[in-house]
């Protein structure tokens, strides 16, 4: 059971709508994320923190920035500490995961998402919304994996990890593994495939999602 | 994690550290670079791409270089400058509130943090550290104040003011015409002569009846196969469209177009005064030195001069907003100006039998003996000449006159103080003039001074310049024999203190007319030029132009090179600031002068005008040094 408070907030995060199809990318806020977990199995991991930043008038804006450690009843196996860097005193120092996730939606709206291998953190969300909230927001994901490939092919055949793609654009990492430091990188490579898309003449989410649409009948590497 | 540092996440924090690392956040307080970076946005500009054009405008935001470089282009296409990772961008357009004057194209892939102009002004006034580096060099910073004056100036030049002057100021020669019963032949000997393209056909009252322009011979007469004996009147456009000579340029343009004819025909009162074309318009837009020159030269009629000396007024204007310097602005203004005078004195002495055989020098004196006048000039001139009798006395100071009311009639008002060379005080013999300078220099008194402070940057301009030289040589050893006199017109000179408060930045004018003003002539440039005047007479020079009198100075003086840079770009940037103030107030329709009120201008520029006016401070504190003042 939602405290009075919680539940409130849940109800206005209940009549969130999807972004309009039609609205320019230029003009589109953008929500760039990246989660953390106890591990590598969407379904059944812990969410341990989430990173946002926001792109808006095709700027990150720093001040528009998310970030939130979820508190676990259990610390996470010693194995996952190491790849994420969170200790476990740092993971019970986080927010209770409804406040955290709420937080999450207040900030995100119906912002379109992006991340990097976009599955895994929807997947992840989708599943702590859905147990700790009930809620299945409408806003559409766009995975930069899938994007970069479509508007760089020439680059595709080198690229395939995250890593590689910032290598490519010269984009650096202050913190990897970190939920923000990942997402702000992503946002980075956002950036140059938003400038990209301009070039390409696709300038609505309607016509983005037509390319990845189209992008099922083309030959990939 | 830094515990002081509220609401801050780890990309805040990240970023803190990041631009830490460079110049001037390094040096700034966490807490300011923490402020600063929750303001920033970041954005990517891909190779090639434009971040900032020249324009109108005062830039939205301050860029800072993430990664990545920007290269600075000017007109022309021409990258001036890169800038690097760290380097921030445009600061002295932000500073001065203008529009950029560079395109800034992202060299490489680029990403920036953009910071708004509100906050970028909101870190200047929180940080120290921020404002000094933001606003330290001041050569750099003059360069920026140059650089960004010529968006603002290129932008505000508009073809309004030019095209509402009367059309008699466009006019570049007298009209020819003929009457409708001259044989085509001779009129088209005519016109190939004058090389003009159309000519008028008027009757005996001079209203103009018919034209004929070069392009109706082509079809009216040789393709028709019309005998050259034929009067003029079987093919010239019979009633054609004329104006009043006082008409806007603006109205020939209009009727130009309606009715497809290249040349029309002036009236004042229903006789012809000049025909204009199509061309003598369009020139308007390409003023330059050399067509103003050869203009002047051209020119047989003294009746052009005036819109010739209107051409130079514009000239100077668009040379402004080209963002020329001073100093060479100057410098333009003076020999353009010379040349107009020299064409006047031409047509005044050359028709003028009472002064063959007399020898005579025409002296500019003041800012035009110095090569240093502005927008606003009124008349400083003399005349010197050899042995004349009374009657050729009179005839050289009836000529001076002539030549005074021309120059009056051409823009340089009669001057107030009466130093002119038509005034008999100032139309002297050799000798006569010996004997002035002589008793100025003996007598020291306020009055004497300041007729040497005009006088002693005397320069020949036209006639003999044997007698100018002669004049200037015994001058120099005039003023070396007599210390006491130049230790007068130093004490002099430091009565004038440049205008910087102890309490306000500023100290203003008390005159009554010009309240909350300084005067830039009087307490910004008049230090520099006086100071000069000094250091050129006791050196013996025959110098007349400040900063070159202060290169020569310094060298004589051992003063450093940066220091005398410093005085000369402070000079200059006065200059500079008189020329755009006086830019402004012609622009709106109101007379010239050299008050300026310091909250007018813009912070960068304020601040520069306060370093000018200490530089002045350093040149009279070097006067007070060498005289023991």
């Amino acid at each position: 059971m939602l405290d009075a408070t919680s539940a409130a907030r849940r109800t206005a995060l209940a009549a969130l709508r999807a972004p309009d199809p039609g609205r320019p990318l230029a003009a589109q806020r953008w929500c760039v994320v990246d989660v953390e977990t106890g591990g590598l199995d969407a379904t059944r991991d812990p969410l341990l923190a989430i990173g946002a930043v926001a792109i808006e008038g095709g700027r990150i804006h720093l001040d528009d920035s998310f970030e939130r450690g979820l508190t676990q009843t259990e610390a996470t196996a010693a194995s996952n500490i190491l790849i994420h860097g969170i200790s476990g005193s740092e993971q019970r120092a986080g927010q209770a995961p409804h406040v955290a996730l709420l937080d999450w939606l207040e900030f995100a709206t119906t912002a379109p998402r992006v991340a990097f291998h976009a599955g895994f953190d929807q997947a992840v969300l989708q599943r702590a919304l859905h147990t700790r909230l009930g809620l299945r927001p409408p806003a559409p994901w766009f995975d930069a994996a899938v994007v970069a490939p479509l508007l760089f092919p020439a680059a595709a055949s080198r690229c395939s990890q995250l890593d590689d793609w910032l290598a490519l654009f010269g984009i650096t990492v202050y913190a990897r593994h970190g939920a923000l430091a990942d997402a702000y990188a992503t946002a980075e490579l956002w950036l140059v495939l938003l400038n990209a898309a301009a070039r390409e003449n696709i300038t609505t989410l309607r016509q983005l999602q037509r390319l990845l649409r189209a992008r099922r009948w083309l030959p990939m590497h | 994690m830094n515990p002081v540092i509220p609401l801050a996440n780890s990309l805040h924090r990240a970023t803190v550290d990041a631009l830490r690392r460079q110049a001037p956040f390094a040096t700034m307080a966490n807490d300011e670079v923490l402020w600063l970076v929750q303001r920033l946005s970041v954005a990517y500009y891909a190779e090639h791409a434009v971040l900032l054009e020249p324009a109108e405008v005062r830039p939205a935001a301050l860029f800072i270089i993430k990664q990545g470089s920007v290269s600075g282009v000017a007109a022309d296409d021409q990258a001036v400058f890169q800038l690097a990772a760290g380097e921030m961008f445009p600061l002295g357009a932000l500073l001065a509130g203008r529009g950029v004057a560079n395109r800034y194209i992202a060299a490489a892939d680029t990403f920036c943090y953009l910071l708004p102009a509100s906050d970028f002004h909101a870190l200047l006034a929180r940080s120290k550290e921020f404002n000094d580096f933001c606003t330290r060099r001041i050569a750099s910073l003059l360069e920026e104040s140059q650089r960004a004056v010529q968006s603002e100036y290129a932008l505000a030049l508009d073809d309004e003011q030019r095209f509402a002057r009367p059309l008699a100021s466009v006019v570049r020669r007298a009209p020819y015409a003929v009457r409708p019963t001259t044989p085509l032949a001779e009129a088209l000997v005519a016109m190939e002569a004058a090389r003009i393209g159309s000519v008028v056909v008027t009757e005996e009252t001079d209203a103009p009846i018919g034209i004929l322009t070069l392009k109706d011979v082509l079809t009216r007469v040789t393709l028709a196969q019309v005998p050259l004996v034929t009067p003029i009147s079987a093919v010239m456009t019979p009633a054609p469209a004329t104006l009043p000579d006082d008409a806007p340029v603006a109205d020939a343009l209009v009727l130009m177009a309606r009715q497809g004819i290249h040349h029309l025909p002036l009236v004042h009162d229903g006789h012809l005064t000049g025909v204009v074309s199509e061309k003598d318009i369009f020139a308007l837009r390409r003023l330059s030195v050399d067509g103003i020159t050869s203009a002047l030269r051209r020119t047989d009629d003294p009746a052009r001069l005036p819109g010739l000396a209107h051409d130079i007024g514009d000239l100077a204007h668009s040379l402004l907003a080209q963002g020329m310097d001073a100093e060479n602005l100057t410098a333009i203004i003076s020999s353009l100006n010379d040349q107009l005078t020299e064409r006047i004195i031409a047509f005044e002495s050359e028709t003028d039998r009472k002064l063959a055989g007399l020898r005579w020098c025409w002296l500019a004196l003041g800012s035009e003996g110095r090569m240093e006048q502005t927008l606003a000039t009124d008349q400083d001139n003399a005349l010197i000449f050899d042995h004349a009798d009374d009657a050729q006395r009179e005839a050289l100071m009836a000529f001076a006159q002539r030549v005074n009311s021309r120059l009056d009639a051409c823009g340089f008002p009669l001057c107030r103080g009466e130093i002119m060379a038509g005034n008999p005080q100032w139309c002297l013999s050799a000798a006569d003039w010996e004997r002035q300078f002589a008793q100025w220099i003996d007598h020291g008194s306020p009055e004497a001074l300041l007729h040497a402070s005009i006088f002693f940057d005397f320069r020949p301009l036209a006639g003999d310049a044997a007698l100018a030289i002669g004049l200037r040589t015994w001058l120099k050893h005039a003023a070396q024999k007599n210390p006491r006199f130049l230790h007068q017109m130093s004490r002099n000179a430091l009565r004038n203190r440049p205008p910087l408060g102890v309490v306000r930045d500023f100290v203003f004018s008390d005159d009554q007319k010009h309240p909350h003003t300084i005067d830039l002539k009087m307490n910004g440039a008049t230090p520099f030029v006086d100071a000069a005047r000094i250091f050129a007479l006791a050196a013996g020079s025959p110098q007349t132009n400040t900063a070159k009198r202060l290169r020569e100075a310094a060298q004589a003086l051992h003063i450093p090179d940066h220091e005398l840079a410093d005085w000369n770009r402070a000079f200059h940037f006065l200059q500079l600031l008189r020329l755009r103030h006086q830019h402004s107030q012609q622009r709106a329709g109101e007379i010239p002068d050299n008050h300026v009120d310091p909250d007018t201008l813009n912070p960068l520029d304020r601040r520069i005008l306060k370093e000018a006016l200490r530089q002045a401070r350093k040149v009279q504190a070097r006067l007070a040094l060498d005289y023991k003042l």
